[in-house]
């Protein structure tokens, strides 16, 4: 009586993986905001040079289609995001060894840092005196918005309305250019302030600002 | 005099002209010398001037300094409809005990002559405007709600653009009862607790939630509000 013996799926793959002389397969991933992103698959194979021929064929279809299944099933993928941890992006090499597939991640981690960092800032006289009088805080971001919050109800002058004007302004441009001394990583456009008029030095006729900026760390994934 | 060119009152720049009246609406004292000289000549601002006030923090502030006795003065409503609902509920006092409360709510329905407002309503002017009056049960503070007559008509009775509306055909209760909102189905509302205006909505079932809120009907909030603070 002929005994046949079925073979698994992934004693197929195996087979199939020889027959064509694949060396290794990558698999081209991003994931984060809580989702995985778009990923592809490449096979590199000493038969054939030609990669994008070698993605065409049937076999190496069939291989795709099972790593694709495999991979997610023994790699961890860091989809989801919180405010600090944005995603990670990498490969993930699949090889042969012995009579199963091997899967190694390389992959970037990225961080959002915010941090903030306190900027001495110059005064005028008026300014100083303007400040003390009638302003309690003064907050501004990126992009120009601003909300100032006095100390009590006054007539404004003209020239006072100016004095705030370029105080505002002035205080806007020097929290965008500051430099932070922490500057490890990749400082992004965005940028908040916050002059609070109980950090006034009237001797030294400067103020403490507060300026907040955001960093993106890249680290390298855990696997 | 100076160059005046704005005046901070409550934390807001108002324009020079519109601050000075803000302020005499305030009060009758002069509270800025600067001003002593031209205080006697300042018209107080009226409610059909802060209703004009496209920013919102411009009219809390006149609707502030104008308080509700003035402007019920000012606009002279016209009652139309009054309705008290005798209620029981349940309040925690101050000793921490939970005791057993009966009152009477009352709610008066006010009808505003559109010309007394000085605004109009979809391009024709002097239409009237309604507001529905009640207190809070627990401050004993008492709160004016503009409502939309035509819509509480069409809420409670379910009838496409509403043309057979008459204001005489809508009652308090059924305003106070559009004053409030949820993306709760009709059917799918088992309890209904009001905290002031907090409202809690305790459904009931399986449901979808609405798109776009809705408004309560009068059937809803005599049946199915159980409890108030």
């Amino acid at each position: 009586m002929k005994q046949t013996t079925e073979k698994t799926e992934l004693e197929t793959i195996i087979e199939l993986w020889n027959k064509n002389e694949i060396t290794s397969c990558t698999m081209n991933f991003s994931c984060g905001g809580d989702s995985m992103n778009d990923y592809n698959f490449e096979c590199y194979s000493k038969k054939s040079k030609n990669k994008t021929k070698l993605l065409e064929n049937k076999d190496t279809q069939e291989i795709i289609g099972f790593l694709e299944e495999e991979v997610f099933k023994k790699i961890d993928f860091y989809e989801c995001s919180d405010g600090h941890y944005i995603g990670e992006s990498g490969t993930v090499e699949i090889t042969l060894e012995g009579d199963e597939f091997d899967y190694y991640k390389d992959a970037t981690s990225e961080y959002n840092e915010n941090r903030d960092e306190t900027m001495k800032f110059e005064l005028s006289e008026e300014e100083v005196n303007f400040i003390k009088d009638y302003i309690t805080r003064i907050d501004g971001e990126e992009g120009g918005s601003f909300d100032v919050t006095y100390s009590k109800d006054f007539i404004m002058t003209e020239e006072q309305d100016t004095l705030l004007d370029n105080l505002r302004e002035r205080l806007d441009d020097e929290s965008c250019d500051y430099s932070f001394n922490d500057d490890s990583g990749e400082c992004l456009d965005f940028y908040r302030w916050t002059m609070d008029s109980g950090d006034l030095n009237e001797e030294e006729k400067t103020i403490d600002v507060l300026v907040e900026k955001t960093f993106v760390i890249y680290q390298p994934s855990e696997n | 005099m100076k160059n005046y060119s704005k005046i901070v009152i409550e934390n807001h720049k108002f324009d020079f002209n519109t601050g000075c009246r803000l302020l005499k609406l305030k009060s009758d004292v002069c509270p800025f010398k600067e001003l002593e000289g031209i205080w006697d000549d300042i018209e107080p601002l009226t409610f059909k001037d802060i209703a004009q006030f496209t920013n919102i923090e411009e009219r809390r502030i006149g609707m502030l300094f104008l308080g509700l006795d003035r402007l019920v003065k000012q606009v002279k409503p016209k009652l139309l409809d009054t309705k008290t609902i005798k209620k029981e509920t349940t309040w925690v006092n101050e000793e921490g005990e939970l005791i057993h409360k009966k009152f009477n709510d009352t709610y008066e329905l006010y009808e505003v002559s559109g010309k007394s407002l000085g605004l109009d309503r979809w391009g024709r002017e002097g239409s009237s405007q309604y507001y529905i009056k009640c207190k809070d049960t627990s401050t004993n503070r008492e709160y004016l709600i503009w409502v939309d007559l035509r819509d509480v008509y069409r809420t409670n009775n379910d009838i496409g653009l509403g043309w057979d509306f008459e204001p005489k055909k809508v009652d308090s209760i059924e305003c106070i009862a559009w004053t409030i909102q949820t993306n709760v189905p009709e059917k799918n509302i088992k309890e209904i607790i009001r905290q002031g205006d907090c409202i809690l909505i305790k459904p009931k079932g399986k449901y979808e939630p609405l798109e776009t809120p809705r408004h309560l009907t009068k059937k809803e909030y005599l049946e199915l509000l159980v409890c108030e603070s």
